[in-house]
């Protein structure tokens, strides 16, 4: 037997990072992370709790008085109506939102269809009814 | 291949010495890393431009001009894998980044407040998924844990804690080391210079844990 011959040190076993592709381009995870970064989903994210503090460098078109380039543009489509019937508890939620960040209900029912992939344009998030108090 | 994200809504639960450790990790095994500082204090990009070998990653910041999504599409369009350091509180970029990730990780240290913070954020993920619409993993892990042998009891009680809200949480632990402190001073970094040491081999099988979570994904999810 060979003496004095030291018993080699464990070795996790390489493991090979994953073969994944690059996240493409088009990925759609971009187009909802845009759709994340737009002001009216922050404002509804501020008065849903899911955001306590503002990043200064990333928010920076929500904070002070001023509205961000684009925002006073007026919407060029027709506004029609639409009635619907939802639960009760649904629409107190919404209606507590309002009062708490002054996010009309047409504007949140517009920015979760867009999330759902609905096209719902800028200009149409713009309710002339009433302005958003919160982070204004 | 992937955007790893290190969120946490409570600060100072370790995030960044993660974040540092997983791009010298994926530079030690060869890969092409970049990453994205969303602490507005900028540690990342100062600390790799004082390490030789990651003084080339790539460190994308955001500004009034450009969006974490117009950066992210660019980083992970140039790069393997996109790391991204938050801010620690819950701040407007915490869900545009979960939104982007494929792999979200926890740090939780072991304080009721560090557990609270990170329940907060394992429910900020869920809702990510379920606006994102495909599945993002994710795991807490628990960090500056006693790195002897002997795993103190509240280790296990905050373990047990996080499963019974339905958190998953590593099986390695991010163990206290004097070593992850002086990274920043000795321009020592463990995975990269000292990959036998035990500070080395206790993050190495964190991150192979993570490349596991990253594997289980199914095959389009990251596409």
């Amino acid at each position: 037997m060979t003496q004095g011959m030291r018993r080699p040190g464990l070795q996790p076993p390489a493991i090979e990072p994953p073969a994944r592709p690059r996240v493409a381009p088009d990925d759609p995870r971009f187009m909802v992370a845009e759709n994340l970064e737009r002001p009216e989903a922050v404002r509804e994210a501020v008065a849903a709790g899911r955001v306590r503090a503002l990043n200064a460098e990333t928010a920076a078109g929500l904070l002070g008085g001023q509205a961000p380039a684009g925002r006073a543009a007026r919407r060029t489509t027709p506004e029609v109506a639409l009635s619907t019937r939802v639960p009760d508890y649904v629409l107190r939620q919404l209606r507590r939102r309002y009062a708490e960040s002054g996010v009309t209900i047409r504007n949140q029912i517009l920015f979760a269809l867009r999330l759902a992939g609905i096209e719902v344009r800028d200009e149409d998030l713009h309710d002339e009814r009433r302005r958003g108090r919160a982070l204004r | 291949m992937a955007i790893i994200t290190f969120a946490q809504v409570k600060g100072g639960s370790g995030k960044t010495t993660l974040a540092k450790c997983t791009v010298a990790e994926f530079v030690a095994r060869g890969g092409r890393v970049a990453a994205m500082d969303l602490d507005p204090n900028r540690p990342l990009g100062r600390f790799f431009a004082r390490i030789p070998e990651l003084a080339s990653v790539e460190v994308a910041v955001p500004d009034g001009e450009r969006r974490v999504s117009g950066l992210a599409r660019g980083l992970a369009a140039r790069h393997e894998t996109v790391v991204i350091d938050l801010m620690g509180a819950a701040t407007n970029d915490t869900q545009v980044a979960m939104a982007l990730s494929d792999l979200v990780i926890v740090p939780s240290q072991m304080s009721e407040d560090d557990f609270r913070g990170g329940i907060e954020t394992w429910r900020q993920i869920e809702e990510a998924e379920a606006v994102a619409r495909r599945p993002i993993a994710r795991a807490v892990l628990m960090v500056r844990t006693s790195a002897g042998a002997v795993r103190p009891r509240v280790e296990g009680f905050l373990r047990e804690a996080y499963e019974r809200a339905g958190a998953r949480v590593l099986g390695a632990s991010f163990g206290e080391r004097t070593v992850w402190k002086e990274m920043s001073y000795a321009h020592w970094v463990p995975p990269l210079h000292d990959r036998e040491s035990h500070a080395a081999q206790n993050f190495a099988a964190i991150f192979d844990e993570m490349l596991g979570l990253l594997a289980a994904l199914p095959a389009d999810a990251a596409a």
